[in-house]
């Protein structure tokens, strides 16, 4: 049974990536497995200057989640070009995760990385704050998701995926100015920011106050803004969100996702990206079907 | 240790031996070999069974050979517990050899406040010092007390049930104006005690102080970024920078 899945300009041996940020930059799972078995490589998010990252504490551990405000600390693209140049020895597609704040910072990143011949397609994080916009998140506005994709599409020629937020609420309107300003996929989604308070202190937990929760508890939250996208739009889905068995992996297949991503459950299981490709082959070939019948299968 | 191979495989609890108040002593079977480490490298243990611990929780390596790995830990929350509590054989998976490790050498000073034992407890037993001090809260909290003693280990307490009376960052204090000493030492203990040798490091001058450091960690091996440790030259990452660093690189002026 194949496992191949084609998403935009891209062909994928199979649907299991890691999602950004979970995943560093794929050369730390060297000693966890081969990568080039897995669908594709998606790096931690870069940005144009290094960013030093959020004040400490910066998890939270919570009752089947995380809350993590690690405020996309980074090298910057200038160091991180070297990273590049190691990984293109897999043989595998490697997906950069970007974000900037402000039209032209994300520019100025996407032509750099379009540049480079390790970077298969980008994916663009459009969950920051617009600083010229008084901080409000490009990801929640649907006008100003539209120009940044068509202006960042614009100036580059690889494939751009757009992963949203899901603090945007209704996600269907964003998913679609993202295809029609020329995404080629939307990667469905990002963390759903919340807090924790210690009672005892009654200060926050996370030294920045508010984080990104993410893990199995988002799971049927994403599930659903996956269900509800995949019948407006007609570029691929990948859904992102609390996977951690095949069953999640599948319920997502189902709804319409076209490929996933796992991220939190690297951390409770290093190896399980590999896990998920294999039973999910043991799988196609029990049921007897294939990868592009499931996609979408959903019986209502 | 970046060429040391590390596994991530299925473990079984299959003894817990308590051996001090709310501190216990677990053998874990491995389906795999464990790899060579080095003093001060840790593990991540998952408690794959449970999803309300849902993170892995890194543990210092006490011993391992073989199949076979041994942690010493004390009960401090709702992971913790779950070890300490649930019937055997329990199933975990584990994931290390991770981090840095201590310096190696000759004629160097160990100085360890009580869970800081564990991952130096090997060496001290191997005689690689020239002086050991442990500091336990009190003896009911103290642990392999006989086989320190053998070794003319420096035993302290701090409310004096056990040993010398007083804290051991103290008495270690006190050695060192006794000795002029000078050369490396190497520490693991809570954040106070690490802070306290900083500054008597500052104050003697002539030493170099190693100490292990903590910090919440969700993968254990530099990926998610979520311990990070300030220090006036930026973040360090604990688990793959660290855990062990030189003092002065995390309080230095
Ligand atoms: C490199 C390293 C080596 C360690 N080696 C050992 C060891 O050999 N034996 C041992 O008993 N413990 C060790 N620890 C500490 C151990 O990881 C924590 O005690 C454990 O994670 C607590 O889990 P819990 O679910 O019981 O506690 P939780 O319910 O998560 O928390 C209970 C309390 O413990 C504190 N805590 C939780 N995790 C940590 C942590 N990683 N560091 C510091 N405080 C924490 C919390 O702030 C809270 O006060 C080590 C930690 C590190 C970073
Ligand atoms: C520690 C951590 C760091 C993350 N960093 C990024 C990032 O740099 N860029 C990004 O787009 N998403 C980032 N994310 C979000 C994840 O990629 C993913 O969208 C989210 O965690 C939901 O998936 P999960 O429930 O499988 O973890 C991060 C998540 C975590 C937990
Ligand atoms: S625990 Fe993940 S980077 Fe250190």
């Amino acid at each position: 049974m194949s496992l191949k899945v084609r998403i935009g300009n891209l062909e994928l041996k199979n649907p299991f990536m890691p999602a950004s940020g979970t995943f560093g930059s794929g050369l730390e799972y060297e000693d966890f497995g081969n990568l080039s078995e897995l669908g594709a490589i998606v790096t931690k998010g870069v940005s144009l200057n290094p960013k030093i990252g959020n004040k400490p504490p910066r998890i939270c551990e919570l009752p089947g989640g995380m809350l993590n405000s690690i405020g996309l600390e980074n090298i910057g693209i200038e160091k991180f070009v070297k990273v590049l140049d190691e990984l293109g020895k897999y043989e595998t597609n490697v997906i950069v995760n970007f974000f900037g704040n402000s039209l032209e910072e994300y520019i100025e990143v996407a032509k750099i990385l379009d540049g480079h011949n390790v970077v298969s397609c980008l994916e663009m994080n459009i969950s920051c704050p617009n600083i010229k916009e008084g901080g409000m998140c490009f990801g929640t506005d649907p006008n100003m998701v539209y120009t940044l994709v068509k202006e960042v599409k614009k100036n580059i020629q690889k494939d751009l995926w757009v992963k949203l937020t899901p603090n945007a609420g209704n996600l269907i309107s964003i998913a679609r100015s993202a295809e029609d300003a020329g995404a080629s996929a939307i990667v469905i989604a990002n963390t759903y920011t919340g807090m924790k308070v210690d009672v005892a202190t009654k200060r926050p937990v996370l030294g920045n106050i508010f984080g990104g929760y993410s893990g199995p508890v988002i799971k049927p939250i994403t599930l659903y803004h996956v269900f509800c996208c995949a019948k407006e739009i007609n570029v691929p889905i990948i859904a992102c969100g609390g996977i951690v068995t095949l069953e999640d992996a599948l319920e997502y297949f189902i709804v319409g996702a076209s490929a996933v991503q796992v991220g939190t459950a690297n951390f409770t299981n290093p190896h399980i990206l590999w896990e998920l490709i294999k039973k999910m082959e043991s799988y196609l070939r029990a049921e007897n079907t294939s990868l592009s019948d499931l996609v979408g299968s959903l019986k209502i | 240790m970046k060429d040391v191979r590390k596994i991530n495989c299925d473990g079984v609890i299959t003894s817990r031996r308590k051996i001090a108040n709310n501190i216990y002593h677990i053998k874990i079977e491995l389906e795999e070999r464990f790899p060579i480490f080095a003093y001060g490298n840790f593990v991540m243990v998952h408690l794959k069974d449970y999803m309300n611990v849902l993170l892995p929780r890194p543990f210092s390596i006490f011993r391992a050979k073989n199949k076979i790995l041994e942690l010493v830990f004390k009960e401090v929350g709702t992971g913790t517990k779950m070890i300490a509590t649930s019937i055997l054989p329990f199933n975990v998976r584990v994931w290390g050899p991770l981090g840095n490790s201590f310096p190696f050498g000759k004629d160097m000073l160990c100085v360890a406040g009580g869970l800081g034992l564990i991952p130096l407890y090997q060496s001290i037993i191997k005689r690689n010092f020239k002086e050991v001090f442990v500091g336990f809260k009190n003896i009911y909290e103290a642990y392999f007390v006989k086989s320190l003693q053998k070794r003319g280990v420096i035993i302290s307490s701090d409310d004096g049930s056990l040993g010398e009376r007083g804290f051991v960052t103290e008495i270690f204090y006190q050695y060192l104006k006794r000795t002029n000493f000078k050369g490396k030492v190497v520490s693991c203990g809570p954040i106070g005690f690490l802070k306290r040798l900083w500054e008597i490091e500052r104050e003697v001058g002539n030493i170099e102080t190693y100490g292990s450091f903590e910090k919440h960690m969700a993968c254990g091996f530099g990926v998610c970024l979520g311990c990070a440790m300030e220090t006036p030259w930026g973040f360090v990452k604990v688990c793959s920078d660290g855990p062990v660093f030189r003092l002065k690189d995390v309080f230095g002026e």
